[in-house]
């Protein structure tokens, strides 16, 4: 009751000044490996003192509306300033999907452009490899967040992270092992013959 | 050898390597004793159940309405750190698009409906549980009363206690799954509960300003916090600190609202080498929002991370000493806690925003349970 009571209470407390301002473009990346592509998931969240100078790049026209070629046409300038390199070579991003929120929401601080970017046909095949990613954009504005998934494939382990101060990049160490999927299928037709072979030779001494 | 002979090792072997290929993709994280321990003569589910039929039979038809809506898996993701007055984002695949937080408004409500809503939020918590809940709502309170004589017209940002928002998604219970949410700025607590078992997770909570004072008393919602995990930090050896600590500053949560479902790289350093004494600092500090949850639940939860602690890693982010505005995150097989500071400060210096998230990457929202 004691609890209930004092939440009841209204406050008049002299509280510290503060408001909820970000004066940040936090622009958080998570990175997901699989076998034979790299998708990578960036969220784009401009604070309220920055976004007078984030929001002009993305309502071109600044009528207050973000159409859906504005949408596109900032991700691609986004993916402009994305390096992805795979066993040390550059690899051609594809833009999956852009989510713009209303100006309104991003005046607030308080939206995200959600971008959906992938790197299609990496190197499948077994071995150990590494990945650098490089976000150079709007540096003099932002803060970075870069995280790598746990693989939802089990075939692949990684071995190490290293990222600068800034997070504006990561380089990750990774190992692909054999399709295990494979051998097992592998295995099982090997049962299967042999059992067919047993059946028959059996059958073969039993007519003779 | 004969031929015979030679086929049928051939097909053991075969069989063997399959069934041990076969097996090693299927595995998953196994359950402790104690998860699976869903007999507690004790269990709080009838208390909730209780407690929520005697909320929603203050409410008229509309407010109902408003408060009691489906579990679905696009509305229970409809929750988040920002206050109200905002139309929230999330992944579009996960609630469906923006959204608004669900259910009914404190603000809404006659003091006797707040009452019996509050009553049910503490029929699932702990004691100290419903304390903190009740302190970062204060804590927004305090907010509200700076922010509003400086408000810009035409801003629909709000603050304050009228502004949490309490919803049921599906319908009380002891043996259908069904939800409580009670949540609004810096705070999302997402109670799921499938006979008699509740999970908490996942759970946000946070603050602004992070101290004030009330009745004269100094009030830290996530004090303990703080202090408990730089008294695990003190302890570390030399080795384990440089494990430990990050070499990069995170601004925010990793995995924060709207990132249901991801699953990061585990970084820091692993507790399998921890002592006795560092291990039990680290489960005090899961504590702090394991315990948010009733005792009961709480204890069995705990108990499970307890059992896969060597499993476990601490990292930290920021200063080691205690001028504060460090990162901290705790990540385990069946946990991920974070918490994050803002990069906005006090008049004292000391950062007067906190975000924290609480997840089970294993359960979150009672997935593992609904599967049984």
């Amino acid at each position: 009751m004691r609890l209930i009571l004092s939440a009841a209470i209204l406050l008049t407390v002299a509280p510290p000044a503060s408001a909820h301002r970000l004066d940040e473009y936090l622009q958080a990346t998570r990175v997901s490996l699989s076998p034979d592509r790299v998708v990578l998931e960036i969220d784009l969240t401009p604070g309220t003192a920055v976004a007078p100078q984030v929001l002009p790049m993305i309502d071109i026209d600044g009528n207050g509306q973000i159409s859906d070629a504005e949408g596109q046409s900032y991700a691609e300038r986004v993916m402009s300033d994305l390096r992805l390199e795979v066993d040390g070579q550059r690899r051609i991003l594809t833009l999956v999907r852009v989510e713009v929120p209303s100006v309104r929401e991003l005046t607030d601080g308080l939206g995200s452009v959600r971008l959906t970017v992938e790197a299609a046909g990496t190197a499948a095949a077994a071995g150990s490899r590494s990945l650098w990613f490089q976000n150079d954009h709007q540096p003099a504005l932002s803060a970075y967040l870069v995280n790598a998934l746990v693989p939802s494939s089990a075939r692949i382990d990684i071995t190490g992270q290293q990222r600068d101060v800034r997070q504006q990049g990561i380089r990750l160490d990774y190992d692909i092992s054999s399709d295990r999927n494979e051998f097992a299928s592998l295995w099982w037709l090997v049962a299967g013959i042999a059992f067919l072979g047993a059946v028959r030779h059996r059958y073969r001494r039993a007519q003779a | 050898m004969t031929v015979p002979r030679i086929l049928v090792v051939l097909t053991l072997v075969g069989l063997a390597a399959g069934l041990a290929t076969h097996s090693s993709l299927r595995l998953h994280p196994s359950l402790s004793a104690a998860s699976q321990g869903a007999t507690r003569a004790e269990a709080p589910t009838a208390k909730a159940v209780a407690a929520a039929n005697a909320f929603l039979a203050t409410l008229d038809s509309r407010l109902k309405a408003k408060t009691q809506l489906e579990l679905r898996n696009d509305l229970r993701a409809r929750w988040s750190n920002l206050p109200t007055g905002v139309v929230m984002q999330a992944d579009r695949a996960r609630s469906g698009g923006p959204f608004e937080r669900n259910g009914v408004g404190l603000g809404e409500l006659t003091r006797a409906q707040q009452d019996a809503g509050l009553a049910l939020v503490a029929a699932t918590l702990s004691r100290s549980g419903y304390q903190k809940v009740l302190d970062i709502v204060n804590a927004d309170q305090v907010l509200e009363g700076t922010s509003a004589p400086a408000r810009a017209p035409g801003n629909r940002v709000r603050f304050g206690r009228a502004e949490y928002h309490l919803a049921i998604l599906g319908t009380p219970s002891a043996s259908e799954p069904w939800m409580i949410q009670f949540g609004g700025h810096h705070l999302a607590i997402n109670v799921t509960l499938v006979g008699r078992n509740s999970v908490l997770t996942p759970s946000h909570t946070g603050a602004q300003p992070t101290t004030y004072t009330l009745d004269g008393r100094t009030v830290r919602p996530l004090g303990h916090e703080e202090e408990k995990a730089f008294a695990l930090l003190t302890t570390l050896t030399p080795a384990q600190q440089k494990d430990a600590l990050l070499n990069y500053k995170v601004a925010d949560l990793v995995v924060g609202p709207g990132d249901d479902g991801k699953v990061i790289q585990p970084e820091g350093v692993r507790a399998s080498g921890f002592t006795p004494d560092q291990k039990d600092k680290l489960a005090d500090l899961v504590s702090e929002w394991v315990g948010i949850l009733n005792d009961a639940e709480a204890s069995s939860r705990m108990a499970d991370i307890r059992a896969s602690l060597s499993s476990t890693y601490f990292a930290w982010s920021g200063p080691t000493t205690k001028e504060g505005g460090a990162y901290f995150r705790v990540q385990g097989p069946t946990v991920l806690i974070e918490y994050a500071p803002q990069s906005t400060r006090g008049d004292d210096g000391l950062p007067n925003h906190i975000h924290t998230l609480y997840r089970d990457p294993t359960n979150d929202y009672a997935s593992r349970l609904a599967k049984r």
